[in-house]
């Protein structure tokens, strides 16, 4: 049996050949009301061996997280205990992403690829070839990827089989997002695409004029994106007409986040913003000391952000108000991620910390 | 290994030591090469801002500020361009002016004049001059750290992956990308590619290596990341730079990025150039369409007319490397040599893209402007009989250029910078040699030329709001009135204006079309007051710069641009078409057009006194087995200040085969190096055991312990006087002739170098080396003499033509006493046809005579991996003579043939010669072959 833990490299629980990645579920990103209210408490910190390739993935009473070494770090989210690490002899090309019973990675080398492995025992279930540098959407257990070229692949989650392929013709720098019953997909050309969940089917389009860099966010009513000079723009979900646009001062998070009627996002220009949703009014800027580029995350009543001065950062939602700040120990530029009360932010010094209200 | 790469390994882990250390044999001769002379001592301080530490002087404190405050503005942008900021503090090494910028000792090469600044990666360094200019050093600051950022970036992205090869951008990619983020596409861009595009010049990516470092490497570069930042985004750099660790080339990174191959790329580049500048033909000409050349080869610009000559005209000619200020015929374009430049500490530089000579009104003086001895000075020339006759220093003034006569001819105005970098006209008599200051603001006025009837002084300034920008205007200088008057208005340059010798008009260059054209201003007073009325001369397709009027006004004098170089043009003047006459009201010039307020305030800059805080320059180790001798291992450590005036090395290394113990295989050695003023020191302390050849091929062993200093003065960039010290416990044990000897030594050198050579690729050209000593070594205890050793060594170049020369090396040494040196030829580099150092002596003669001729320009290797490129590939036809003996003196030992050398990568020249020995009586019939690496003598 230990000749088995060592075959695997990752040893959580060593009684059988299966290791366990904690309860089915969904990790949670940018959502509402999951996260603490500050001040937050830090509950543990822990070194990588590597620097972070997205940000940290919750799963069940799993901490995961995926490092440049290529590794997947495995922690108990409340103790911070290693559990285990698994590393990789290929190159990963973009953040890990857990989708119902399978953990998949984008990997890059001999030939690039989708790998989806059993989340319990590390296995690989099945590749798809492709150039995937960006997060893959899940709905369900559909995942909808999209490469550098700017083709779309919609896959079965469980065998890997495709559903539906489309190819933009454009290429893609941000990952694709998933509405009601519509994908979005944003090129850099400078177009906005809505496709049906369905089928493919392109529902509407609409140009805007440079390439976008901003993941497309669908809220309620309405999609919002940025793009590379940094102007967010909000569209209708149902048709594609511009409602607004506001010119930041440049490149923004690759991930936006909206809550209570403020559209949040970091910018290059060492400030983070908080912009109306209805008009795009610019409601409050913050001013850091560094670039941001890690995106940020959204609890009922605050809006958190981290920036590469090395500051997590929690802010009133309303007003950007400043309510508490933490300095970890290197710049960051992964995104913040929220989870059932907890928040987790990594370093480019290696170090994962995860905070919460003891 | 062999003993071949056991000598090679134990040198390698003392080179460093035994270049300082005086010992025996390798300390009483002297190396060429030109000096870095510290004329000018500073006293260091220290400014810190958010993200730059700021080192200065007290002259430049207001510059340094300035420096700190623009580079946290352009930081800023930096971050928002890269996404990305730099964690470190950024050192910034300010100088404000390029003659004391000429002193830094940050890095050790010699800095040309079109050096505006440098990025140095080892520290991350930033050192650059004040030009003049403020909008021009807030570019080049731009441009410098674009580069730190760019370095950073890739840095970090390579690390985040970790991957520990660092992987270097294109240098037409980083320059390029510089040039793009710091600076708006101008005119001189246009010119460049214009000319490349229209002569067939222009070099494709995939070759761009062919001109790796030139100016129109730089700017095809930016316009390609033009093209890039239109094809592909602005954002397209920032996501190459994520990409770095993805692929391995450039290519691929570009591609995978992309999704366009960098071949096809650079093939939409070059269509997109030809479509938007080919149609330029249609209305433009080159400037040897449209008039007449009065040079050819070489480089010449800046003409000057004396008013009573029609036979010629003066200007600077560049054509075998060195400057001078020559007189060329109008009727057979022959060239006489005035001033001869760059090849004397009096005329160091003649800074002949910097200013111009000027003549008398009488005809009979030149005025130039010239760096001497750490300083510009005007020097006034007898053109008749041919000598110097006036030297024009000022004190605090650093730098001076285009000096005009005023129509008495007693009087010059120019333009000078000052110890804080300011530069402004002033007048001077030459009688008296009194200096009035026209102006003194932090404006650029340059190129001033004085009227005909004496009344007025026009120049080119950015004294006006667009001078904010770097644009240049025309000003008038009322002598009188001491008033200051706009000339010309409008978001353009215009530079260079001259009189026309009757006074009615001001012929100038300017980009006001885009093109740098030259153009005719006429004044008139009107009813509404003074008007200015322009229209244009040329219509050149590249540029043309440095208008003179002859002295009936009816040809103009210009140096145009075409196919890569600048020649001087003659052109008939026309009648002036009234319709084309554009017409400006000549208005007061702004006393305060502009300023450097509105920055943040001084009180959150931090300023300290300097402090000589080392850091790492070098740090390696090695270990090398030897079937003789075991295994040997060591380190050094380079250690030095930010502004490099402070150099320690560090050697330790062990012989672990050694048979007497651990202490006795020791090698330990420590140096340091000031070269923080005129007088470079060095000492050190040292305890060897070196078990290596001798320089004369023979096995000495010396175990010795002691110490040395060393000093040397630099007279000028090429000569200097060194002599060094060194005292020492030693025990020899000379293999070679079964002697062991011990003692206390003392051994002193005096030597005395020359360096003024010009070099190409595989070696020197043209110019002169040499160098004699005279040193000793005694046993200070026992009084006892060990030798007295002479040397010299005397090398001449001749020029033949444009790349072929001739070359002589007379060489001799002669060491006398109980223990004498022992010196050694044979081989590549000195007498060719016999065994490397095969023949040895304490007497040497070596007498050697070469033909140097290029063979080949360019030699491109196809490989299965890539292409090979050669830059130079060179011939020489040669002639030695010499020996090496110890008593008497038996015979000329002799070697001639035939050699080729070939550069590779501007670092090594690989060498092979087929050579025939003789006696001078008769001839061996085998042909002996030499390979080697290394530049000819």
């Amino acid at each position: 049996m230990a000749i088995a833990c060592m075959a695997f490299f990752f040893i959580v629980g060593c009684g059988e050949k299966v290791f366990y990645l904690g309860e089915v579920g969904t990790p949670m990103r940018a959502a509402m009301g999951v996260g603490p209210e500050p001040p937050l408490q830090l509950l543990w910190e822990r070194q990588l061996d590597g620097a972070p390739l997205g940000g940290v993935v919750f799963a069940g009473s799993l901490a995961l997280q995926l490092s440049t070494s290529p590794s997947l770090h495995a922690f108990n989210r409340h103790t911070g205990a290693k559990l285990g690490k698994k590393s990789y002899d290929e190159l990963a090309c973009g953040p890990g992403v857990l989708a119902g019973a399978l953990f998949l990675l984008a990997v890059q080398g001999g030939e690039p690829g989708l790998l989806a492995m059993d989340r319990r025992t590390l296995e690989e279930r099945w590749f798809h070839p492709g150039s995937f540098c960006r997060a893959p959407a899940v709905s369900g257990d559909t995942l909808l990827v999209v490469d550098e070229k700017g083709t779309i692949d919609v896959l079965r989650a469980s065998d890997g089989e495709a559903l539906w392929q489309v190819a933009l013709e454009e290429r893609v720098r941000v990952g694709v997002a998933v509405g009601e019953d519509l994908l979005f997909a944003g090129t850099n050309e400078g177009t906005l695409l809505a496709l049906a969940l369905a089928d493919g089917d392109e529902k509407w389009r609409q140009e805007l004029g440079e390439a976008l860099r901003s993941r497309p966010l669908p809220a309620g009513d309405r999609v919002f994106t940025a793009t590379a000079s940094g102007k967010v723009v909000a569209v209708a979900s149902d048709g594609g007409a511009v409602l607004w646009q506001q010119a930041l001062g440049g490149l923004l998070t690759e991930d936006l986040a909206v809550g209570a009627g403020t559209l949040v996002a970091g910018c290059v220009d060492r400030h983070i913003y908080g912009l109306d949703t209805a008009t795009g009014e610019v409601r409050w800027s913050f001013e850091t000391e560094g670039v941001v580029r890690s995106s940020p995350a959204i609890t009922g009543q605050t809006a958190y952000c981290a920036a590469s001065d090395g500051y997590l950062y929690a802010l009133e939602l309303a007003s950007g108000r400043l309510l508490w700040k933490y300095k970890v120990n290197g710049p960051v530029l992964a995104p913040v991620v929220l989870y059932e009360g907890l928040l987790g932010v990594v370093s480019e010094e290696r170090t994962l910390y995860i905070f919460g209200r003891r | 290994m062999g003993g071949i790469s056991k000598v090679r390994n134990s040198l390698g882990f003392a080179a460093l030591a035994l270049a300082l250390l005086a010992t025996a044999a390798s300390g009483q001769f002297t190396s060429f090469g030109k000096n870095k002379v510290q004329y000018a001592e500073f006293e260091w301080q220290k400014m810190e801002s958010e993200h730059f530490d700021v080192y200065f002087f007290a002259e430049e404190e207001v510059l340094a500020a300035y420096a700190a405050q623009m580079a946290e503005r352009q930081f800023a942008d930096l971050e928002i361009k890269f996404a990305h900021t730099v964690k470190r503090r950024v050192p910034l090494v300010v100088y404000s002016s390029h003659i004391y910028f000429e002193q830094t000792n940050i890095i050790p090469n010699i800095l040309p004049e079109g050096v505006a600044g440098f990025t140095e990666y080892l520290k991350g360094r930033v050192a650059m001059p004040l030009s003049g200019s403020y909008p021009d050093f807030e570019r080049v600051l731009h441009h410098e750290l674009v580069h730190v950022f760019t370095f950073d970036r890739i840095a970090r992205v390579m690390e985040r992956h970790s991957i520990l090869d660092f992987r270097p951008a294109p240098l037409w990619f980083t320059e390029g990308l510089a040039e793009y983020w710091s600076s708006e596409w101008a005119s001189f861009g246009d010119m460049v590619i214009r000319d490349a595009l229209f002569a067939r010049r222009l070099v494709p990516i995939a070759q761009m290596y062919y001109i790796n470092g030139t100016y129109q490497m730089y700017k095809e570069g930016e316009s390609i990341c033009h093209f890039m930042a239109d094809r592909h985004g602005k954002d397209v750099f920032e996501q190459l730079f994520g990409n770095w660790w993805r692929a391995e080339t450039f290519a691929e990174i570009f591609e995978i990025t992309t999704g366009e191959s960098l071949e096809k790329f650079d093939k939409s580049w070059q269509y997109h150039l030809r479509k938007h500048y080919l149609p330029d033909i249609a209305d433009h000409d080159p400037p040897n369409e449209l008039a007449k050349a009065r040079t050819k080869t070489g480089f010449n610009i800046k003409p000057e007319i004396a008013y009573g000559d029609s036979v010629g005209f003066y200007h600077f000619r560049n054509d075998q490397g060195y400057t001078q200020i020559v007189h060329s015929r109008f009727d057979d374009g022959e060239s006489k040599i005035v001033v001869e430049g760059e090849r004397l500490p009096i005329f160091e530089s003649l800074h002949p893209l910097g200013t111009r000579p000027s003549v008398s009104p009488d005809g009979k003086l030149l005025a130039f402007s010239a760096k001497s001895r750490g300083r510009d000075h005007l020097y006034l020339w007898d053109i008749e009989k041919n000598k110097q006759v006036q030297d024009l220093a000022f004190e605090g003034m650093v730098a001076m250029a285009t000096p005009s006569f005023s129509p008495d001819g007693r009087r010059l105005v120019f333009s000078g910078s000052d110890q804080a970098g300011l530069t402004d006209l002033y007048l001077v008599d030459l009688e008296d040699e009194s200096l009035h200051a026209i102006s003194h603001d932090l404006y650029h006025d340059r190129d001033p030329d004085w009227s005909p009837d004496g009344q007025r002084i026009v120049f080119s300034s950015d004294r006006w709001k667009g001078g904010r920008h770097g644009l240049y205007n025309l000003f008038l200088y009322d002598v009188e009135s001491e008033e200051i008057l706009a000339l010309s208005h409008g978001e353009h340059n215009d530079a260079q204006p001259r009189w026309s010798p009757d006074g009615s008009e001001i012929v100038f260059s300017s980009d006001r079309d885009t093109m740098y054209n030259i153009y005719s201003v006429r004044l008139e007073n009107g009813s509404n007051g003074e008007r200015a009325g322009t229209r244009r001369l040329t219509n050149v397709l590249t540029g043309a710069f440095d208008p003179v009027l002859s002295a009936d006004g009816e040809t103009l004098l210009f140096s145009g641009f075409q196919s890569g170089g600048f020649q001087i043009y003659e052109l008939e003047m026309t009648a002036s078409d009234s319709a084309k006459v554009q017409w400006q009201a000549v208005t007061a010039a702004s006393a305060e057009p502009w300023t450097l307020q509105g920055l943040h305030g001084e009180s959150q800059i931090a300023k300290r006194p300097y402090e000589r805080k080392m850091g790492l320059d070098i740090a390696q180790s090695q270990i090398s087995q030897d079937p003789e001798f075991g295994t040997s291992g060591g380190i050094q450590v380079a250690l030095s200040d930010v502004l490099g005036n402070d150099q320690y090395y560090f050697v330790l290394s062990h012989i672990a085969g050694s048979r007497t113990g651990f202490f006795d295989g020791l090698n330990l050695a420590l140096s340091r190096l000031h070269l923080g003023q005129r007088l470079n020191v060095s000492w050190g302390v040292f305890r060897l055991n070196d078990r290596f050849s001798s320089r004369f091929g023979r096995f000495v062993r010396e175990k010795r312990t002691g110490a040395h200093i060393g000093l040397s003065y630099p007279f000028s960039r090429h000569d200097r006087i060194e002599t060094r010290l060194s005292l020492r416990r030693s025990e020899i044990d000379r293999q070679f002739e079964g002697r062991r000897l011990n003692g206390w030594l003392a051994n002193n050198f005096i030597s005395y170098t020359h360096d003024s050579s010009l070099w190409v690729p595989t070696g020197p050209l043209e110019g002169r080396r040499y160098s004699i000593g005279l040193g000793q070594t005694v046993d200070f205890k026992t009084s006892r003499r060990f030798n007295i050793t002479l040397f010299g060594d005397y090398r001449q170049y001749v020029r033949l033509s444009q790349r072929s020369a001739y070359a002589i090396r007379l060489m001799g040494r002669r060491s006398t006493g109980d223990v004498p040196e022992f010196f050694s030829i044979g081989g590549s580099w000195t007498l060719r046809g016999y065994p490397w150092r095969s023949i040895w002596g304490s007497k040497m003669i070596l007498i050697n005579q070469e033909l140097r001729f290029p063979l080949v320009d360019r030699l491109l290797i196809g490989l299965p991996f890539g292409n090979m490129d050669f830059s130079a590939f060179r011939g020489a036809l040669f002639l030695d003579a010499g020996n090496a003996w110890n008593d008497d003196f038996d015979e000329w030992r002799g070697a001639f043939g035939v050699g080729a050398r070939l550069a590779l990568g501007g670092v090594f020249v690989f060498r092979i010669d087929g050579a025939r020995r003789t006696d001078f009586k008769s001839v061996e019939g085998d042909t002996r072959w030499d390979f080697f690496f290394g530049w000819d003598f």
